[in-house]
């Protein structure tokens, strides 16, 4: 009894402590990206009311701009169709449709970001405000990963760990201070795997069907992304039992409650689409882009192109990925120094290694052979798209769902080589070098130019983040608060200098304190571990009937 | 049945139940026929497509095949020597049986119909090597989906083309290789020789597998049995497979003189060579690194960088499967024959091949990277087979490549046929003979330059007098117009023997012919009505030795 007792104050304290490192770690996200967010420091506030779309500012990309033009839109004219000036600002992601304006993309991000950009106008700060709706979307991937590292291997902070590392050593960092649609679709991924995990239930099957629709909203690629998902749901539905002389093949229908939870969004959709284009399914992006605005645009703004779904041609439409592409595709994301992982974040390389120790774990192999799916469904839908670089881009912007899921397996990795004084030095250094190169992009520009337009500058500008390198060297930095309150006090290489190192700082603690955690799947008696037994349980039980299938 | 309480739909077979096993049976027992079924349906169903659409016979070289074909048995000058030394004889003694119909050369079927019959053959040689080397059945279904849902295949397939049936032969002769270093039966050998024989019989690729199969059985017999066996095998080996080989130098030899004929004549790929090399454009000849780039740019053109990628992991799998035979990986480098060929081919110059932005704008030859195909095919089915839980990954990201490859209609090999350098667009100087020569009297032309003209034309092959025609090209060329009346040529370029021959006869130089019109590649001259007097309309000369 005494015994039990002691035991359970053991456990609330380390929930507190569990609890108070969780928070640490969000106030701190919070603060390095507040610190980092773009703007200029002037009286009114910069680009709150105008429409710059210089380098290094929160416009500096279309894909930014086309989104927040339509937010502004709805909440100033109580319109869906962006005015001229609107539309100029969006071009050229801009659609011209019987004498009216529309942004291409999807709006998803553009709706939800209306109430963040009410509540900042209420205080004279739209732009700030639209865009802090992804900096909480940022730091709520953090907690997603953690969540599900901690479900595989019970290391709370080797997840926290793998969670940091995705939201500051990849390009998810200054992406995360932009308007555009990735950090929210890898929230929506991670729920939706979370939503996959362990028993089936009507509730979980109508989340998951509405966290398709809203990723289909948010971003029409999130579609194919979410598709290896949608089928491991699809197949935990299906059950093949061989009894004595009886073969039986049972399929739930309680699958069919994924569509409860699409219809709402197909009907936002719809709704949207009907208004602007006057049919339910004609997407502005099957119209294709406007050119009504595309002269004297600046280079990075022009060529921040496509991310169409679907291309014009000159009968009828095709999808544009195309299988010829590929070759390039792989190159440019995995391979080349323009955008690939090895040169932005190669820390993000040993997700691999961590979902090969998952995939050799019989009761984590299901897991491990899901999000393989996912990741690679993102490598190859992108290699065969026409843009792999993403316009002017920093680092594979497309492929940062796919870097969260990689996060996973650090997180993994952490866990088991934690001790092992190698791997802390590999991890350090891979960990030091790309939250050096994701900073330089956070607090510079994320407007980096493909090498092939580089090259055909008439003034040279690096394709790489050699850029932004050059920028921070001329004194500029994007950040907002190193413009209002840090430029008389310090250079702008001190200031990245102090983010970077705090966050690398960060990052230390954090595997500090994943080495200290103890493993607790050896003990089950804790509440904690019992559902992870649960879960797991469904997961080996699952394996086995594969393994029977095969 | 349904169940109101769990909404669970469930299907329960009893083991026993006759309909059930019955389709188990068919399945297990039959799968092989289902799957040739599947085959024959699919390329008869793409065969229609391009024919319908009319690609079918949009690369040149494919009208060429049918005209060498149709010479044979119909013209001026029938006979098996009109088989030529252009291009090996395989393919056009192969079309004998049918091109004498109309439809059947003017359709392309006479030509596709090997393709299609080889397309099939592979698959099932796919299949077939598999199941060989202990693949599953899924493993088999899908190596042999990867080769037949390639489109660049699919359309190969049903045009005149010789690709498809040089895979055939080249993946039937190493799989009865690898059959043989597995079971040493003797038979299995001599099949593999016949193969590889009939290969050096399409193309020149089938000579290269004639030496690298031969060197692989050396060093397999050499390994076990010592060099006294060796010798009895290479021999036995060598004796068939090496047959086409010598018949061809033999072929030469009787019919133009020289054994060497095929290499050095006026119309050999080296006599194309040495204008291309002129004309600066044959940049891989002697560049090493450029020869593999512009390869491997072919290769994974044609059969998807994603497939091409898993079938290169799918080998490096195999060559390290400890549980796969040494004597069976020996055997099967000989799948990657092809890809030795090519690029040692473009290091030498002794072939050319263009991709569009690497070597220029156009595309040309890119059709050759299509080769290794089987051999993807081969290595990702097995890899589907050893990856065990990934490979539904695998299987559904592989769909959705194809997927996209099938919407968009991604195939390079089309786009070589229709706007590449391996097109000729002669409509409209055809459509001219079509409709204006119709009368009484021949053609006088040259096939080595316009045989996309005399296909397209519609007329048949007795109506023209080309170089294949023995005397009547003698006496039209000294003399045309008591032969021609209609002389097609492109004025003033002397690669077109027809102008090098005529430009010298007092009728040119004189301006007995009327140019009556004038195209992108070629110029029509007709014989004026004043100077036809002495013209023959009829094939007066008889039969020609």
């Amino acid at each position: 009894m005494a015994y039990g007792r002691k035991h359970q104050k053991i456990n609330m304290k380390k929930t507190f402590v569990k609890l108070f490192i969780t928070i640490l770690i969000i106030i701190f996200s919070i603060s390095a990206l507040t610190f980092s967010i773009k703007g200029a420091g002037s009286n009114p506030l910069s680009y709150q009311t105008k429409k710059d779309t210089r380098v290094g500012g929160p416009f500096e990309a279309s894909n930014s701009s086309a989104r927040y033009a339509l937010t502004e839109s709805i909440v100033k004219n109580k319109s869906l169709f962006l005015n001229e000036k609107l539309a100029k600002f969006s071009s050229p992601d801009v659609v011209e449709y019987k004498g009216k304006y529309l942004s291409i993309f999807t709006p998803g991000i553009s709706f939800i970001g209306v109430p963040f950009y009410m509540i900042g106008d209420f205080f004279g700060i739209p732009q700030l405000s639209a865009y802090y709706s992804n900096i909480i979307f940022a730091v709520i991937n953090i907690i997603l990963i953690a969540f599900i590292v901690k479900r595989l291997n019970q290391n709370f902070y080797a997840g926290l760990l793998a969670g940091f590392v995705f939201a500051f050593a990849t390009n998810a960092f200054p992406y995360a201070l932009t308007y555009t649609q990735h950090i929210l679709s890898t929230t929506i991924i991670l729920l939706a795997i979370i939503t996959a995990l362990g028993k089936r239930s009507a509730f979980k099957n109508i989340l998951f069907g509405g966290l398709f629709g809203l990723g289909v909203l948010v971003d029409f690629p999130n579609a194919f992304l979410m598709l290896p998902i949608g089928i491991y749901i699809l197949s935990n539905h299906i059950t093949k039992e061989s009894l004595k002389e009886k073969i039986s093949l049972k399929i739930k229908l309680s699958i069919l409650t994924v569509l409860i939870g699409i219809i709402p969004f197909a009907g936002v959709f719809g709704w949207y689409n009907y208004q602007t284009t006057g049919s339910f399914t004609k997407i502005a992006q099957s119209i294709g882009r406007s050119d009504a605005f595309s002269q004297n645009l600046p280079p990075h703004v022009s060529a921040s192109v496509p991310e169409a779904i679907v291309e014009k041609k000159e009968s009828g439409f095709s999808l544009p990925f195309r299988t010829r592409a590929q070759l390039n595709g792989f190159y440019i994301l995995l391979v080349s120094n323009e955008r690939s992982w090895i040169f932005y974040s190669p820390i993000i390389l040993l997700g691999i290694w961590g979902f090969w120790i998952l995939y050799k774990k019989n009761n984590k192999k299901n897991f491990a052979v899901l999000s393989a799916g996912i990741i690679l469904m993102d490598i190859v839908l992108y290699s065969m798209f026409g843009d792999p670089w993403g316009g002017w881009a920093f680092g594979p912007r497309y492929l940062i769902p796919a870097a969260a899921i990689l996060s996973i397996g650090i997180g993994e990795l952490v866990n088991s080589y934690k001790k092992n004084i190698f791997f802390f030095i590999l991890f350090i250094g891979l960990f030091v070098y790309s939250v050096s190169v994701t900073t330089l992009g956070a607090l510079t520009t994320v407007s980096i130019p493909p090498k092939v337009e580089a090259l055909n500058l008439p003034s040279h500008i690096p394709y790489t983040y050699e850029y932004n390198i050059q920028l921070l060297n001329t004194g500029f930095s994007g950040s907002l608060f190193y413009n209002l309150y840090f430029e008389s006090i310090i250079n702008a290489k001190t200031y990245t200098l102090i983010i970077a190192g705090a966050i690398i700082t960060m990052g230390i603690l954090l595997y500090m304190l994943a080495i200290f955690q103890k493993n607790m799947v050896a003990s089950p008696s804790t509440e904690s571990s019992q559902k992870t037994s649960r879960l797991f349980k469904i997961l080996r039980s699952k394996n086995q009937e594969d393994k029977e299938n095969v | 049945m349904f169940n109101f309480r769990t909404l669970e739909l469930s299907l329960t077979i009893s083991e026993d139940n006759r309909l059930f096993n019955l389709f188990r049976k068919l399945i297990n027992k039959y799968i092989s026929q289902i799957i040739l079924l599947f085959l024959v349906f699919l390329s008869t169903f793409s065969f229609l497509i391009y024919y319908q659409n009319g690609l079918g016979l949009s690369y040149n070289d494919a009208r060429s095949h049918l005209d060498i074909g149709r010479r044979v048995v119909e013209g001026l000058k029938p006979g098996l020597a009109q088989l030529g030394s252009v291009w090996l004889p395989l393919p056009h003694f192969l079309m004998i049986p049918t091109v004498w119909n109309d439809f059947m050369w003017h359709s392309g079927l006479s030509g596709a119909i090997q393709s299609m019959a080889s397309f099939v053959a592979t698959g099932a040689i796919v299949y077939m090597f598999l199941k060989k080397i202990g693949v599953s059945v899924l493993g088999r279904i899908i190596g042999v989906l990867i080769f037949a849902l390639n489109l660049n295949i699919l359309y190969l397939q049903s045009t005149a083309m010789t690709e498809l049936l040089l895979i055939a032969t080249m993946t039937a002769g190493v799989y009865f290789l690898m059959l043989w270093s597995k079971d040493e039966k003797i038979t299995n050998l001599i099949f593999s020789a016949f193969f590889v024989m009939l290969s050096t019989l399409v193309r020149y690729d089938g000579w290269f597998l004639l030496a690298f199969a031969g060197l692989l059985i050396i060093i397999e017999t050499f390994r076990k049995r010592g060099y006294k066996v060796t010798e009895g095998t290479i021999v036995l080996f060598g004796t068939l497979a090496g047959l086409g080989v010598v018949l061809w130098f033999l072929w030469n030899l009787a019919i133009f003189g020289d054994p060497l004929y095929f290499i050095y004549g006026p119309y050999s790929a080296h006599a194309q060579q040495t204008q291309l090399e002129e004309a600066g454009v044959l940049v891989t000849k002697g560049d090493i690194l450029l020869s593999i780039k512009i390869y491997i740019y072919a290769l994974l053109y044609n059969s998807n960088a994603f497939i091409a990628i898993m079938g290169a992991i799918g080998a490096f799998v195999f060559f390290i499967d400890k549980k796969i035979k040494t004597v069976v990986k020996i055997a099967s480098t000989a799948l990657l024959a092809p890809l030795a060929f090519n690029i040692l081919a473009l290091y030498l110059g002794h072939s050319v091949l263009f991709i569009q932005g690497l070597s220029g704008d156009t595309w040309f030859n890119v059709r050759y990277g299509v080769m290794l195909l089987p051999t993807f095919a081969i290595f990702i089915g097995y890899l589907v087979y050893k990856l065990a839980h990934l490979r539904y990954v695998l299987i559904g990201l592989t769909a959705f490549v194809l997927f996209f490859s099938f919407v968009n209609q991604d195939a390079v090999t089309i786009d070589d046929a229709r706007v590449g350098s391996s097109q000729k667009n002669v409509s409209e100087v055809s459509g001219w003979l079509r409709s204006y020569a119709q009368g009484e009297g021949f053609i006088l032309i040259s096939a080595a330059s316009h045989d996309a003209i005399i296909f397209s034309s519609g007329h048949p092959m007795k109506k023209f007098i080309h170089e294949g025609t023995g005397l009547y090209w003698d006496h039209a060329t000294t003399a045309p117009d008591r032969w021609a009346r209609w002389i097609v040529m492109r004025t003033n370029d002397t690669n077109d023997s027809t102008f090098k021959l005529i430009s010298q006869t007092k009728a040119y130089k004189e301006g007995w012919y009327a140019l009556v019109d004038s195209y992108p590649f070629a110029d029509i001259y007709e014989l004026k009505p004043e100077y036809s007097k002495n013209l023959n309309t009829k094939p007066v000369l008889g039969k020609q030795k």
